[in-house]
């Protein structure tokens, strides 16, 4: 007989658990990708044997290149949390009905650390040949972008038992979450607050205090990309709730009263889209500035450049999966109501223009705010021409537009389904 | 004497399954205009189902629906959608209103649908709003009102555009006996003012005394169809 915890895990759905293990192999595997990277320190200065990229061979530009592979595995957290959060009312259900049978908050902790953890572990260890699949991409120079000389070693348990314990983590937590009040208040929470801007703020700050350096560099992007993405709660809410106070269209007004209502997922979800935006930007500036000063090194510094915007692209694929995931999630968990709007005379059109626009507001002010930053703050510090930001902010908005579009074309089936009359006698 | 006038919306020999279940067999129902009808039956004998049929909201596999004379089922659907949102006003149980909008922005939402001005929306949903007694609550969302409130802005919504009929599904069934007759109060001094027909389902009989016909149906099919009894 299967264990009671299996069961339950199981009880979460197929497709939930193979998100969080697809979204923790990509995860882990970046991961794997970045400390090998880091090994490569451990060897000789030449060996003749490595192929990878100039800027991570080059030890002074390698911690940029690290660090590079760090930030991208933050869209990749965040869809994995969305993944995690799948399915919450039906859990919140589940576990109230456990602990009115007689389950402790142990037990309930214990079911959602294996409900969440082992998945999370299965993709850690996936991780594995996802590293070795980014070993065989090769650039047009022929070289690598993972080191060939040195892999992740030892080190590689300890990622994918770090990746496995977070899943638990975030287990236990949803455990520790349940209450018997499974209706949650729409909008019960408080407003979010603009915190994170006070790291933006640092950094520039950090920049006048310590002087100029490769560390203080790699510090002033962590807090510049950390207070983007932070802040994304607060401008979803922000700039909803000044939308909502003044358009008359109907799909605009639902899709910024509900972004006003609960900002947080979608938020969370969208929250990378300003660390692209931050990478288009400072392209913007790096790429014209190489194009006009270097004759012979040009490869060297385009090199990395594409693949930061490869990198960019990936990442923005992960943020409108992880909008997918929360906008289906969403809609699954309000059938009735949008059952009711349909039935009271708001087409169907309408309600899908909705979803859409909803992703559209917590995306593209991020990805504006995170292009200008990165632009004009990179040809603020490097002294490079501001020309090209502009083109940029504007081509990641519409990016993020592009996005939001094939989401909503992705959420249609499900979003017909809900619509369906015969959710207006569901509970 | 005077001849029975035409009905104004009509539904005959209507069946409707879903899945394996037979949920309408055969049922018939006329409104006339300005008239009140109240569906009554027992659970599960399709009341809600001919509601929502009557109202466009679902199409019968079997028989004919007309309104003012034309065939309502074979509307397409988005014709169906604005007949409900300009024709009709839907009453759900629980008002089922959009939680995220204010109590005026639920019920200036079919009017914003029909292109008019922000502000003439919200004038008309506001005059509503106080009409029906709940202009205190205008700027709260639907999760920060009563049950009695909410049910009384799901009037509001569904009278905001002058409708012809006015569907209510069990519009007291989620309220205390009190709140309930007073909700029940305003829906029948709302209707009878604007001149619209009101169809209400009901398992309650103080509702259905309140009808000027009763539309009885067991197991799917019209079991009495008559004065309220």
């Amino acid at each position: 007989m299967r264990p009671l915890a299996v069961t339950l895990a199981l009880a979460g759905g197929w497709g939930r658990a193979a998100l969080v293990a697809g979204a923790t192999a990509l995860v882990s595997g970046l991961l794997l990708v970045a400390i090998a990277m880091a090994r490569l320190w451990e060897q000789p200065a030449w060996t003749g044997d490595e192929w990878v990229l100039g800027a991570v061979r080059d030890p002074g530009t390698r911690p940029g290149a690290i660090l590079g592979v760090l930030v991208l595995t933050l869209p990749l957290v965040l869809l994995l949390d969305q993944a995690v959060r799948l399915g919450t009312t039906a859990r919140r259900r589940r576990f109230a009905a456990l602990s009115v049978a007689g389950a402790t908050r142990r037990d309930l902790r214990r079911w959602g650390a294996v409900e969440v953890g082992l998945p999370a572990l299965l993709g850690g260890v996936l991780g594995v040949p996802v590293w070795w699949l980014l070993g065989r991409i090769h650039t047009l120079e022929g070289t690598t972008l993972v080191p060939t000389s040195v892999g992740p070693g030892p080190w590689a348990v300890v990622a994918i038992l770090l990746t496995g314990a977070y899943g638990a983590l975030v287990g236990i937590r949803l455990g520790s979450r349940v209450d018997l009040d499974v209706a949650r208040r729409a909008g019960g929470d408080r407003p979010p607050r603009p915190w994170s801007a006070l790291l933006i703020v640092l950094a520039p700050a950090l920049l006048v205090v310590a002087g100029d350096s490769d560390p203080v560099s790699l510090a002033m992007v962590l807090l510049l990309v950390a207070g983007i993405a932070g802040l994304a709660p607060w401008t979803a809410y922000v700039v909803a709730r000044a939308i909502a106070s003044r358009t008359a269209r109907p799909a605009l007004l639902l899709a910024a009263r509900r972004l006003q209502a609960d900002p947080r997922p979608a938020g969370r979800a969208a929250a990378s889209v300003g660390a692209v935006g931050l990478t288009a930007g400072v392209l913007a500036v790096f790429v014209p500035d190489v194009l006009a000063t270097q004759t012979y090194d040009e490869g060297y510094y385009l090199g990395p450049a594409l693949v930061a915007a490869v990198g960019a692209a990936v990442a923005l694929v992960a943020i409108a999966v992880s909008l997918a995931v929360h906008l289906t999630e969403s809609v699954l968990e309000r059938r009735r109501e949008m059952a009711a709007l349909v039935a009271t005379g708001v087409p169907m059109s309408v309600v899908s223009e909705s979803q859409r626009l909803e992703c559209l507001v917590s995306t593209v002010p991020l990805s504006v705010v995170g292009s200008a930053l990165g632009g004009i703050g990179y040809a603020a510090w490097a002294g490079g021409d501001g020309l090209f930001v502009l083109p940029a902010v504007l081509v990641t908005g519409a990016a993020c537009a592009l996005a939001c579009w094939l989401v909503s074309l992705v959420l249609r089936p499900w979003l017909l389904e809900a619509l369906q009359p015969e959710h207006l006698r569901t509970t | 004497m005077s001849p029975t006038p035409e009905p104004l919306l009509s539904g005959l020999e209507l069946r409707k399954s879903f899945g394996s279940t037979t949920a309408l067999n055969g049922a018939s129902i006329e409104v006339r205009a300005g008239e009140i009808v109240a569906v009554t039956g027992p659970s599960g004998s399709g009341k809600s189902t001919l509601l929502h049929c009557l109202a466009g909201v679902l199409v019968p596999e079997v028989g004919t629906l007309t309104y003012r004379g034309s065939r309502l089922d074979h509307l397409p659907a988005d014709e169906r959608t604005r007949l409900r949102r300009v024709e009709f006003g839907l009453v759900l149980q629980f008002g089922l209103l959009v939680p995220e909008l204010t109590a005026l922005e639920n019920v200036a939402l079919p009017l914003l649908l029909e292109r008019r001005r922000r502000t003439d929306a919200r004038a008309a949903a506001m005059h509503w709003l106080d009409r029906l007694g709940v202009g205190d609550v205008a700027q709260s969302r639907a999760d920060q009102m009563s049950g009695g409130q909410a049910q009384r802005v799901a009037i509001a919504r569904a009278l905001v555009t002058g409708p012809q009929v006015v569907f209510a599904d069990e519009p007291t069934g989620a309220l205390d006996t009190l709140t309930g007759e007073r909700t029940l109060e305003v829906l029948l001094g709302a209707v009878r003012e604007t001149g619209a027909a009101l169809v209400v389902v009901t398992h309650d009989n103080r509702v259905a005394a309140h009808a000027e016909r009763e539309v009885v149906l067991r197991d799917g099919t019209t079991e009495h169809a008559g004065a309220s009894r």
